[in-house]
């Protein structure tokens, strides 16, 4: 299978920033979740490592074909408790693709299950591979 | 000629990372100490129910989790490594084994324990004569 485009990028840290339009100096400090990208006939599949989210602190968005994943993670530690050892993180994360026309932006779905997101984007129609029958 | 080819473009489009090889990996923790338990917390994303196990061995607790996560088509990024997580705590004897219970949730492991009776911190009554 090849594709003659990529329909779908990431972008880079740089135009990571640029998206966002820096409006404060810690967006551009935000991690970037590691992420896997399939694609299949129809759909690509986006997934992203974010262990720890709850439904509050996770948002897709859509805005001018840039797809965004933002997280917030805080640390919440009751009272009394005391820390013996912390290497888990909290802060925010984010992560950004360009989607071109090729995408049914009104068909895309997330799901979020064992601390990955999984973002399926279907292709449009015509963006789909097709095979073409040879005659003989 | 073709061989070398084909193993850049493998390792172009990360295809290493789709091989049934697991990188073996110590979970991210945290050990919290609450009045009448330990908390241990492992951070371990893809790992489901199935593929966790919690268990004492040798006055050990072990966690360990190994990630299943099943593609098909082609791969264009491939940034999450297969990880198989595995992380060993011994336990002193303030801890009673007994009493274990653990729970996982949104990719991150939770197990207590309990401390034993005799190691809970207790407040000492203090008498004041009544002059």
């Amino acid at each position: 299978m090849n594709t003659l485009a990529p329909l779908l990028r990431t972008l880079d840290y740089g135009m990571n920033r640029l998206a966002d339009g820096l409006p404060d100096a810690r967006r551009g400090m935000a991690r970037r979740p590691a992420t896997d990208i399939y694609e299949e006939r129809d759909a690509f599949t986006v997934r992203l490592e974010a262990p720890g989210m709850d439904r509050e602190t996770l948002k897709i968005t859509l805005e001018n074909g840039i797809l965004s994943v933002r997280g917030d993670r805080t640390n919440n530690i009751a009272d009394g408790i005391r820390m013996h050892r912390q290497e888990i993180g909290a802060g925010e994360f984010c992560r950004t693709f360009k989607l071109t026309s090729g995408i049914e932006k009104d068909r895309i779905e997330a799901s979020y299950k064992d601390g990955l997101l999984t973002i399926r984007l279907p292709k449009a129609e015509e963006a789909r591979t097709r095979e073409i029958e040879i005659k003989f | 000629m073709r061989n070398a080819i084909d193993s850049k473009l493998q390792e172009d489009r990360g295809l290493r990372a789709m091989t049934e090889r697991h990188t073996y990996s110590a979970p991210r923790v945290e050990i919290r100490e609450a009045e009448d338990r330990f908390w241990v917390v492992a951070e371990m994303p893809g790992v489901a129910r199935d593929g966790l196990s919690v268990r004492i061995e040798n006055g050990h607790l072990v966690v360990e989790g190994r990630m299943v996560m099943n593609e098909t088509g082609q791969v264009l990024l491939a940034e999450i490594p297969r990880r198989h997580y595995y992380r060993r705590f011994r336990l002193g004897p303030a801890l009673d084994v007994n009493r274990i219970e653990a729970r996982c949730e949104n990719g991150i492991l939770y197990v207590a324990i309990a401390k034993s009776e005799q190691s809970k911190a207790r407040s000492i009554d203090i008498t004041f004569n009544q002059n």
